[in-house]
């Protein structure tokens, strides 16, 4: 394996070099938190173990993002990603944008935007050496240090080198750019039993109708301690819903799309003043059966992949982990 | 294709629907700039923008026979329906679509047809009753009834059909209202009660139902309870919606997208879903 390491300084210049052709986004410490961001020559890579507050879902799906611009009787739509890398997305980040790829890009309609930023981004991810307090990615059949839903893969090798694997032709291309990576390899053939150890899944049955689920454990007191703050669906790696904002400006409009939550009360409201899902016990059984039912029965993957972040940042201390445990005892 | 690009309309005509001091609807007669025709079956819809106030979804409300110019029935309630309200005929607005599913036109020949509407709920109907009403394809189907209730004698939209629409064969309209008013000689009542003193051969029936959701629910108790099979019910579902293509997660209802999976939907489909809507 000796010729399938590099050291974290020249993985730490390489990057910076690359910012000459890319942008390249890494862990970066801001204040007090660790994020994803936008890096520079002289920018400190945080090369720890430690998971960033948000995933780098913002590079796919912007939190804020101009899609049109409305001007003069015309309409443009604004679809520029620039070429990027990602530095340092944990496993279930990666396996995370698996769910995003097939919530934009399957089915009749193709996201362009969406698209536009995935096909231009190329990701380095980083396996966990431990499991932080709430991950439970084992539990949701993956593994801490390895995803092949990357274009390069790097494990911590307790110090200060990684191990180096390339999955994809476009790593295998970066790679071959420089002189001491050009003769890293593909990961050898793994057998699934090595990767999965016995643990219990944290899963719902598949084979269940939806409506089986809306009363089978009593959800107003599961969720009694939500305030509905949504801060699990802005950190949570595979949320996805969105709405559409118009900012006019100057004789110009542009429409952004921002990040919305199934949590917040006008999600569902509709101009009648009804509201299909009034309170937070049917908000929070939303979240749930979507990223455990609707995603896997629509996809075939789960919209969870355990990174914890929801159960980490929760101020009343909810855990989805938990009640989905819940249901899961009394579901036939 | 991009399916957040909208196309820049014109508006040909603003026509008033309604004459509540309470209740303002009117119809939009719109067409592309670029004189492309527009495409679409019965029960799809389309979203509507006004850029700066926002954009919202409204059935088609025309005949799906005509390409060159479509139809949009609107009730004020909100901002960008204030907006859109404020329009004059020669304003240009931006509409993309059609999106969603259809009413099965095929499926439902050779049987007869029963429209309930309540309001502003037979804007979605319309398309395909004006459809079926088409002398190449009134023969395709077996009688035709419809049974249309609003508040008062003033908000019965499209009063200006009626008259055409009971010349043709075979072919009825029962006008409802809640309360009895001077001058008014059609029924009173609301249409669960009216059906019932209705004649059916639910053999050969399908009710497509649209309007408020307590009157769709009390409509399919009196018409299944009469006899008529779960199946053989039908209706449209509203549901806030953004992106209309099945990614914003708005109009999700257990792993159905009302956008992309609807909005019409078969009564017995609905049965098996969660009542979140």
């Amino acid at each position: 394996m000796r010729n399938q390491i590099i050291t974290k300084e020249f993985l730490s210049a390489m990057l910076k070099s690359l910012t000459k052709d890319y942008r390249v986004v890494a862990p970066v410490r801001n204040g007090k938190v660790l994020e994803f961001m936008g890096i520079s020559g002289d920018t400190e890579i945080v090369m720890n173990d430690e998971i960033p507050y948000k995933s780098a879902k913002d590079c796919f799906f912007p939190q804020v993002e101009k899609l049109l611009t409305f001007k003069d009787g015309e309409v443009a739509a604004n679809i520029n990603a620039e070429k990027t890398i990602i530095f340092g997305m944990k496993p279930c980040d990666a396996e995370a944008l698996r769910v995003l790829r097939e919530v934009f890009l399957a089915g009749q309609y193709q996201d362009p935007f969406f698209q536009s930023h995935f096909e231009n981004t190329l990701i380095i991810a980083v396996g966990c050496v431990r499991e932080k307090p709430g991950c439970f990615c084992a539990e949701r059949g993956i593994d801490k240090s390895f995803t092949d839903f990357c274009d390069i893969l790097l494990n911590d090798e307790g110090g200060e080198e990684y191990t180096v694997v390339y999955l994809s032709e476009k790593g295998m291309d970066l790679l071959g750019r420089f002189e001491e990576t050009k003769h890293i390899l593909p990961p050898p053939e793994r057998k699934a039993a090595e990767t999965a150890p016995e643990v219990k899944k944290v899963e719902l049955n598949q084979e269940l109708d939806e409506t089986a689920y809306f009363d089978i454990i009593d959800w107003g007191k599961a969720t009694e301690i939500c305030q509905g703050c949504g801060i699990c669906t802005f950190i949570c790696p595979t949320c996805h819903c969105f709405d559409l904002k118009d900012v006019s400006m100057q004789g110009a409009t542009d429409r952004f799309r921002c990040w919305d939550s199934c949590m917040y009360p006008k999600f569902t409201l509709h101009a009648s003043g009804h509201n299909p899902r009034a309170s937070t016990k049917e908000r929070y059984r939303q979240r749930v059966l979507h990223k455990y039912l609707y995603v896997p029965q629509n996809f075939g993957c789960t919209a969870c992949t355990g990174c914890g972040r929801c159960i980490r940042s929760c101020p009343a201390g909810m855990s989805i982990r938990k009640v989905v445990e819940e249901v899961m005892e009394v579901q036939p | 294709m991009n399916p957040y690009l909208p196309a820049r309309a014109e508006i040909m005509e603003v026509i008033q629907e309604t004459f509540s001091a309470d209740l303002d609807v009117k119809t939009f007669k719109l067409r592309f700039a670029d004189g492309r025709p527009m495409e679409f079956l019965p029960g799809q819809f389309v979203e509507f923008s006004v850029p700066g106030m926002g954009e919202c979804t409204f059935g088609f409300a025309s005949s799906p026979l005509i390409k060159d110019y479509f139809e949009l029935t609107i009730k004020r309630t909100g901002k960008v329906t204030d907006a859109i309200h404020a329009l004059h005929a020669g304003d240009s607005v931006w509409i993309r679509g059609p999106f969603g599913n259809t009413f099965p036109l095929a499926l439902m020949e050779n049987n007869d047809l029963f429209f309930v509407a309540g309001g502003l709920g037979l804007a979605p109907l319309r398309p395909f009753i004006l459809y079926a009403l088409n002398e190449q394809n009134r023969k395709k189907y077996g009688r035709m009834q419809m049974l249309l209730a609003a508040r008062t004698s003033k908000d019965h939209c499209f009063a200006y059909d009626y008259a055409h629409w009971r010349s043709v064969a075979d072919t009825s309209v029962d006008l409802t209202i809640d309360n009895p008013e001077p001058d008014w000689h059609e029924k009173v009542g609301f249409p669960h009660e009216l059906v019932k003193d209705m004649q059916f051969d639910f053999s050969k029936m399908y009710a497509i139902l649209c309007g408020p959701p307590v009157m769709i629910k009390a409509v399919q108790a009196s018409l299944m309870e009469m006899g008529l099979p779960i199946d053989r019910l039908y209706t449209t579902l509203e549901m806030r919606m953004t992106c209309g293509v099945g990614k914003c997660g708005k109009c999700n209802i257990g792993k159905q997208y009302v956008c992309v999976d609807g909005p019409v939907f078969c009564m017995a489909e609905l049965a098996n879903m969660p009542a979140e809507y």
